[in-house]
């Protein structure tokens, strides 16, 4: 291969100019004619031009820097283009930067490519992130990127939020590892949206959030369904995309940028058994195939990499025991007899199910325990007493989640003076054997009321 | 046509397990190739590719840099054979070690991260932008900004605007 002649053309160099947008100006400049000045023999050039492929290759170089030498003939026979493709900078990333500053000879945050300023900033927390937007336009833009996200999942680094609504607000948001409330955006709905219920769901770095709201003149009903998402990429609301069958009262759970929904009732009031496949990565809704029976009311997880749902309702007076595993690879259902015993009856609340490290837990609404699932046996042992009491009001109101390797119950306590505050508790469960360690108040909320409408747990 | 430099450098190839490097500003390193090729994949391309017997040249790394992360990948490959934090061979001395890595003063820090992302030095790249990560915990505009001697280019009407839409969450 001839480097002179082929340098241009070479995919290498086609990668750098689609990157010239990003500005990245490097230290090349002087670097490359005092790299020429130390290379005056044949096998010296030879490193010379390896030197200038690399820096190319990490964007280092522009084209039209003319710094590619082109009187010189370089024999690389050993140099390949398909070699060289397969070898990847550790970060790269794809976005507009409007940085506009000139690489200082210092190394400084702002001297940092933009791929690797974005690396800093994933390992960062998210908490961080407001301020670092405010810091400058490239920091802005850099914090708003999708690929900040991208990144973080590469570097498997996970927080986990808690959003909720409560009787007395919208929505807020709780960062465990700073135990710090933050009032999110208002949700730009109708009226209707915001009165009436609504079902919430987390996923990737969307929380998507399932209502009604009021239709036009134009069609025949007065509510049609709607779906608010709330990104915490741009950190505000936007219509999200609704289900291919819009449903309420379906069972639901997420594992990284995807989520399932299964059974719920549709705008008729029909129990459904079909099921949709949600990917927050492009925002689209897939049918699956249906469930064996159709079920309301009831809860869905993901555990072993697969997708159950459990409990629920036939419909309106016979409740479930059977739980449904469906197999993403092999896109089948198949039903456990018994897997949530007793079920939940028309008035309780669906199952509160969580899964910690692939163990199944769940709150009983009228004993008022923690239950651990026994995959092997298929049964269930008490291995703990709630915080809050759930039997007062069916289940309904008290948020059982699961968050990074703790379990989390949200609930009410009755203050002196009658009033109830939040509560946030969490607790270990460590292998899963009874006891443990005990309930850790996270934090006391006085002012968003004690009844827990809708939760979800974001990881990313 | 030889010159006395470059007869230098073939010389010290020829000795046993030995690359050469050469920093941006033209110090000469000879390190063991297996330690620095285990863990910089830069390092291990080049010396794959035949260019291992010459100085290789590391245009943009500068001496001081390029003398911690050569001892970054000695100290890693001679303790953990390359292993990352999550293997058992990651141990208390190593960990120890990229402890006292990661107390370098702000400019060497930024250094050794254009360091290790030119040379693909994966452990040392997370190293050095967690360190960074660290020092962003919890700071206000105001103190980052300082910190890391970032130049604010909104107008006054642009910072209040993206202040205002982060208010939420700034307390």
């Amino acid at each position: 291969m001839c480097i002179s002649s082929s340098f241009n053309k070479s995919k290498n160099m086609e990668e750098v100019q689609d990157c010239k947008s990003r500005s990245i100006i490097g230290a090349s400049g002087s670097v490359l004619p005092q790299l020429l000045k130390s290379t005056q023999d044949q096998s010296s050039l030879q490193n010379f031009a390896w030197a200038c492929l690399l820096l190319a290759r990490k964007n280092y170089l522009l084209k039209e820097n003319g710094l590619v030498p082109t009187e010189y003939e370089i024999d690389m026979p050993s140099l390949d283009h398909r070699e060289l493709k397969k070898k990847k900078p550790i970060s790269k990333a794809k976005y507009r930067s409007n940085r506009s500053d000139q690489r200082s000879n210092d190394c400084s945050l702002s001297s940092l490519h933009d791929d690797v300023a974005l690396e800093c900033i994933a390992w960062a927390s998210r908490a961080d992130y407001p301020s670092l937007s405010c810091l400058n336009k490239r920091f802005n833009s850099l914090i708003g990127c999708e690929d900040l996200y991208k990144k973080r999942r590469e570097l498997r680094i996970i927080e986990y939020w808690v959003y909720l609504a409560c009787t007395s607000m919208p929505w807020e948001a709780f960062v465990p590892s700073i135990r710090r409330w933050m009032r999110l955006p208002r949700m730009p709905c109708d009226v209707c949206f915001s009165n009436a219920d609504k079902e919430s769901l987390a996923v990737g770095t969307q929380l998507l959030v399932f209502g009604q709201e009021y239709a036009g003149s134009a069609t025949g009903s007065a509510t049609q369904s709607a779906v608010w998402m709330y990104s915490s990429v741009t950190r505000n609301w936007s219509r999200g995309p609704l289900m291919n069958l819009p449903r309420c009262m379906f069972g639901s759970g997420s594992s990284g940028e995807i989520a399932i929904v299964a059974g719920g009732t549709d705008e008729t009031g029909r129990v459904l058994k079909c099921a949709e496949l949600y990917n927050s990565d492009y925002h689209t809704w897939e049918p699956l195939p249906d469930m064996n029976l159709p079920r309301k009311s009831c809860s869905g997880f993901f555990m072993d990499g697969k997708f159950y749902v459990i409990g629920g309702m036939l419909n309106n007076t016979d409740s479930l025991t059977c739980g449904e595993e469906y197999n993403i690879q092999t896109r089948t259902w198949r039903r456990i007899e018994n897997m949530y015993p007793g079920g939940n009856n028309a008035i309780q609340s669906p199952p509160l199910v969580a899964v910690v490290n692939n163990q199944l837990f769940a709150a009983d609404q009228s004993m008022n325990t923690v239950k651990k699932y026994d995959k092997e046996n298929n049964t269930w042992n008490v291995v703990k007493l709630l915080p809050v009491r759930a039997d007062s009001s069916y289940g309904w109101g008290l948020a059982f989640k699961p968050c990074g390797d703790r379990l989390l119950v949200i609930g009410a306590r009755r203050v002196r003076d009658g009033r109830e505050v939040l509560v946030l508790h969490s607790w270990c469960p460590d292998d899963g054997s009874a006891g443990g360690a005990e309930w850790e108040v996270l934090s006391v909320n006085d002012r968003v009321g004690g009844f827990v409408h809708n939760c979800a747990i974001m990881g990313c | 046509m030889a010159t006395t430099g470059a007869s230098d450098g073939a010389s010290a190839a020829k000795k046993e397990g030995l690359v050469t490097l050469m920093s941006g500003d033209g110090e000469i390193f000879e390190v063991e190739a297996a330690a620095v090729a285990a863990l910089s994949v830069t390092i291990r391309h080049a010396i794959e590719e035949g260019f291992g017997d010459r100085p290789i040249p590391l245009p943009i790394v500068g001496a001081r840099a390029l003398a911690l992360a050569v001892e970054y990948c000695r100290k890693h490959h001679s303790l953990g054979g390359g292993a990352g934090e999550d293997s058992a061979a990651y141990d208390d001395e190593l960990r120890a070690f990229d402890h006292n890595l990661a107390k370098v003063d702000r400019d060497t820090l930024f250094d050794l991260i254009e360091a290790a992302n030119y040379l693909e030095i994966e452990g040392l790249l997370n190293l050095m932008c967690r360190t960074v990560a660290e020092m962003m915990k919890g700071k206000s505009v105001e103190e980052l900004r300082r910190t890391f001697d970032v130049s604010n280019d909104y107008t006054p009407e642009e910072e209040e605007e993206v202040r205002r839409e982060v208010s939420w969450a700034l307390d």
